[in-house]
């Protein structure tokens, strides 16, 4: 896995992705949306505890996704977090501007061919 | 929307309504745990590979910081930190804290009070359109004396400026008055108010129903017409829809209601509740007609981009364009070219509690600046005290910004606190103040807590919080870390200069407690004066009663009435003289008349002289109780008989016939339109304080009712001297004068003190509070002496440790600290009387016979002031003498 070029997450996309992945996995703790996504990016996207959970708290004060203790398969207490109505309309919404702002720097990089 | 959820759940979060330190540590917890699981798991589940315990520590406390952060606002944070932990020392500290918070809260309430009371009297416009423009006006005949002390224009003057006003609009008379209303059979006495019809209109008039009048219904002679208030239409007219054109009596005429004026017109005053329009005569060049001179309370408005210095110029010229006839000195006296004055209504209007409202309010300052001091006197000691401890934080990384703001903070709170706690004061003053108040006292009714004084109150805890937040800032960020922590901390701390400024504030205490002493005790001078001056009459005992004969009613009816009203009530148990007459003290109304007589020495051929003139009967002298100095008063042989008697004041005495002998004077044909009889001076009296006891002496001379054309007629002033309180007799002297004449209205009946007392209350109510202020003063001033003595004692034990030591007895010991204690108010009280000197001579105006410069208000200041201070000394002083030399050199 050293192998790997590691990548940095688009600036305002951490949100976005965060939702997702809840999404993709339904309610999950933060270890497993690391892993996930880690899994996802074949080792490149490693995120550390400094930047998920802020992140999963700046969510949760929006009213985005609702966080709350569950005791796992493996018996150890995590915070799990789901996504709430209002999260789902912001991931549609910032789903939908992600794919148009993607679809016109793809034309705009491959502008001439 | 996102953004707004967001910063509520952090403002929250400041306020820890956030997750707790513990809940996000266990979160990161579980996940590092979940990720040395999966590391174990990677490795075959034989061997745990944990990342290094450092790292992991690093992790956490990064990812920890992030948290914090993102969980609150990190400024708001510090703040809601600082303001925390000075709650905390409050609470610990509670003695101090109440002090200070006290005294804060009692200097913000004292000077929000008495500004909102400025404010709201002084400096609001009046509730009138254009008000800024409205200018009361009246004219002088300089030298001369006036027949009283209305000011008024000559409706000479008046129909002349009004030729070709250029710098006025409007110019109109006004005046209040009481009146016997009758609406079908009921009749009342209430308050109306005259004013000419552009006046009215101008002054912001408006009717619900009907029309104002027009300016041809305040010409002689015109229909008589009314406009009704609305309260009188609903209480005595039974809201009546069709009152236009229906018809009252007024003082006996009748008049037909034009309009309803809406409730809130308050023109003059509150107490109208109709009007009438104000007739103003017309002054006519046909000899044979009227000639007569009239005076008219006046009130203009400047025509727009106008002075009232440019009013008065104009006004001028016109009064000097008439002719000056007897009638017009009679009114304005013999003096000078007439001389035109313009005043802003506003400031007249609040003339007569102008002078003292202005010394409370700066009463209030220094009470202001006291507490200030004081506060900043408390904090300063407590910032000493505090010194080690603010050493240790900053010893173990507090910086010395965030040391000072923590200060600051602790400041703040005190002073956000004591204004708040200064406002509920307020709010509540301004809510009794009304009824404590003097009845007089202008526009009081509309004093409330308003936008501008909440923000000098915000100003003054501003004021505060630099006073006491900021010095003991200053020195807590210059923290020497060596010397505070290793010098034994008390003994050495504090140090010249913070005891130099801690002098200052206690001096500057005692300066402003002097100033106000000085203040209270000329104020409380001025009315012991005032109540202390004789008037002339003795109003303890004595029951006035007002009676008014409708104008139709003949002369001889009033005679009548005035007989058996008196003959009645003479056998009324209980009262001892009756007797009646035109005038009395302390009713405005006053009469008089100019001779022209012989002068004392008779080449000097005849003298025209000015008097204040009685008609009242036998009986009436007595039950007022003149002062009689020579000759007799007035007995029942009197009435009717073929000379007429005549009794004169000491200064009619004094002023036109002195060193003469008067009693048995003879003057022939005082009065040219009377059948000739002679007139003989049989008594004098001394000189009645008619109009209030700060009035100057006037000429005053009383004759018989019934000799000659001298009667009162219409209106009846009786004054009855009482052996019990005056007021059981009421009853039964209205009950006399109703069955006597049941046509006769009764006006007011009350015991002539009560007069005497309202007539004084507005000093009386600025001496109070004056004196209450001065009390806060003193007590604040005596409270921070003794804050800051008793500290400094108990800093300064090992000193005084070791002076016991080396043999001072506790005598010395105690002087010691006396002196410390007194020479600081001493300083104070010096630097006070010195600027009491400067400033009391602005009080001029609102005392009483007692010049700015009273030794003994000046001699009396500083003998309370020293008491007081040696009073505060003097339990810090008995607990630095009592120090045990063994235990104080121990504990070092």
């Amino acid at each position: 896995m050293a192998g790997k070029p590691r990548v940095d997450v688009l600036q305002g996309t951490l949100d976005m992705i965060v939702l997702q992945t809840l999404l993709t996995l339904g309610p999950s703790h933060g270890y497993a949306i690391a892993a996930r996504l880690e899994q996802v990016s074949h080792g490149s996207l490693r995120l550390n505890m400094g930047t998920l959970y802020p992140a999963l708290m700046r969510l949760e004060q929006r009213g985005l996704i609702r966080g709350k203790w569950v005791v796992t398969e493996s018996s150890r207490n995590a915070r799990s977090y789901r996504l709430t109505a209002a999260g789902k309309r912001q991931l549609s919404a910032e789903r939908d501007g992600w794919e148009r702002m993607a679809s016109i720097i793809h034309l705009l990089l491959r502008g001439e061919g | 929307m996102l953004l707004i959820r967001e910063w509520f759940s952090r403002i929250l979060g400041a306020f820890r309504g956030g997750r707790s330190d513990h809940d996000l540590e266990a979160e990161l917890g579980s996940h590092l745990e979940m990720s040395s699981d999966e590391a174990r798991r990677r490795a075959g589940g034989s061997e745990a590979v944990p990342p290094p315990s450092s790292m992991r520590a690093a992790g956490l406390a990064q990812a920890m910081d992030a948290l914090r952060d993102q969980r609150s606002v990190p400024w708001l944070d510090d703040v809601v930190q600082d303001v925390r932990y000075a709650c905390r020392g409050m609470v610990r500290n509670r003695g101090f804290a109440a002090t200070a918070l006290i005294t804060l809260a009692v200097g913000v309430a004292m000077t929000a009070t008495v500004f909102s009371v400025v404010d709201n009297v002084l400096l609001k416009p009046l509730p009138f359109p254009a008000a800024d423009r409205l200018v009361r006006v009246w004219e002088e005949h300089p030298g001369g004396t006036p027949i009283t002390n209305d000011r008024w224009l000559s409706n000479r003057t008046f129909w002349a400026w009004l030729d070709h006003p250029r710098t006025i609009d409007v110019l109109g008379g006004f005046g209040t008055y009481e009146y016997t209303v009758a609406i079908d059979d009921d009749s009342v006495r209430m308050f109306g108010a005259e004013g000419s019809p552009q006046l009215l209109g101008a002054v912001g008039a408006k009717v619900v129903a009907g029309r104002l009048f027009s300016d041809e219904e305040a010409e002689q002679g015109a229909d008589r017409v009314v406009l009704v208030g609305e309260s009188m239409w609903r209480d005595l007219l039974a809201s009546d829809p069709h009152v236009i054109g229906r018809s009252i009596r007024i003082d006996d005429e009748p008049r037909t209601v034009v309009g309803v004026v809406a409730a809130d017109f308050a023109f003059p005053d509150r107490r109208a509740r109709f009007w009438l329009p104000y007739v103003v005569p017309r002054v006519s060049t046909d000899p044979k007609l009227n000639q007569r001179t009239s005076g008219l309370s006046t009130i203009g408005r400047l025509a727009p981009g106008a002075t009232a210095a440019q009013a008065e110029a104009e006004g001028t010229v016109a009064a000097r364009s008439v002719p000056i006839t007897m009638s017009t000195e009679l009114f304005f006296g013999k003096g000078g070219p007439p001389v035109v004055h313009a005043v802003s209504l506003l400031a007249d209007q609040t003339a007569t509690v102008r002078p003292a409202l202005w010394v409370l309010a700066a009463a209030a300052s220094c009470i202001l600046l006291i507490a200030c001091a004081n506060v900043a006197n408390l904090l300063l000691s407590r910032g000493v005290a505090r010194q080690r401890e603010l050493a240790v934080r900053a010893a173990i990384g507090a910086g010395r910004r965030r040391l000072a703001r923590q200060l600051i903070t602790e400041a703040a709170l005190c002073a956000v606190l004591g204004t708040i706690g200064g406002l509920a004061i307020t709010w509540a003053l301004v809510r009794v103040l009304p009824a404590m108040a003097p009845a007089r006292f202008p526009r009081l009714e509309e004093v409330h807590v308003n936008l501008r004084v909440l923000a000098l109150a915000a100003a003054s805890a501003v004021v505060a919080t630099l006073a006491s937040g900021l010095v003991p800032a200053i020195r807590g960020a210059r923290l020497d870390l060596f010397e505070s922590l290793h010098g034994g901390g008390a003994a050495s701390a504090g140090g010249s200069r913070v005891n130099r400024y801690r002098d200052l504030l206690l001096g500057a205490e005692a300066a402003f407690a002097a100033l106000l002493l000085v203040g209270a005790a000329l104020f409380a001078r001025s009315l012991i004066r005032l109540t202390h001056v004789d008037p002339g009459y003795t109003a303890d005992q004595v029951l006035t009663a007002r009676a008014l004969l409708p104008r139709s009613a003949s002369p001889d009816r009033t005679s009548n009435l005035i007989d058996r009203v008196l003959t009645a009530s003479r056998s009324l148990p209980g009262i001892t003289a009756a007797g009646a007459g035109t005038m009395m003290p302390l009713l405005p109304n006053t009469a008089m008349t100019t001779f022209r007589i012989p002068a004392a020495v008779a080449a000097e051929g005849l003298i025209q002289t000015r008097q204040v003139t009685y008609i009242v009967t036998p009986g009436y002298a007595e039950a007022i109780g003149l002062r009689l100095q020579q000759g007799r008063l007035f007995n029942a042989g009197d009435v009717g008989a073929g000379i007429r008697p005549m009794i004169v004041n000491d200064e009619f005495v004094r002023r036109y016939f002195p060193q003469a002998t008067m009693i048995g004077r003879r003057f022939r044909n005082l009065y040219p339109s009377d059948p000739p009889m002679d007139t003989e001076i049989v008594g004098v009296v001394a000189a009645v304080l008619k109009d209030g006891n700060d009035r100057r002496p006037e000429p005053e001379v009383y004759f018989v009712h019934g000799t000659g054309n001298r009667r009162i007629v219409g209106t009846v002033n009786f004054v009855m001297r009482t052996s019990v309180d005056p007021s059981t007799v009421t009853a039964a002297v209205r009950g006399v004068i109703h069955e006597t004449d049941r046509t006769a209205t009764i006006g007011t009946v009350e015991p002539l003190a009560d007069k005497v007392s309202t007539s004084i209350a507005q000093p009386r109510f600025a001496t109070t509070v004056l004196v209450a202020f001065a009390g806060t003063a003193l007590l604040l001033a005596s409270i921070g002496l003794y804050g800051v003595l008793s500290y400094a004692v108990s800093q300064r034990r090992r000193e005084l440790g070791v002076r016991a030591a080396l043999g001072a007895s506790r005598v010395q010991l105690l002087y010691l600290i006396l002196t410390e204690g007194l020479s600081v108010t001493l300083m104070g009280l010096a630097v006070g009387l010195v600027a009491s000197a400067a400033l009391t001579r602005f009080m001029q105006a609102a005392l009483f016979g007692v010049g700015p410069l009273d030794a003994t208000s000046f001699a009396a200041a500083p003998v309370a002031l020293i008491v007081v201070a040696m009073a505060a000394c003097l339990r810090p002083a008995i607990h630095a003498a009592s120090v045990d030399p063994a235990q104080a050199l121990r504990t070092e």
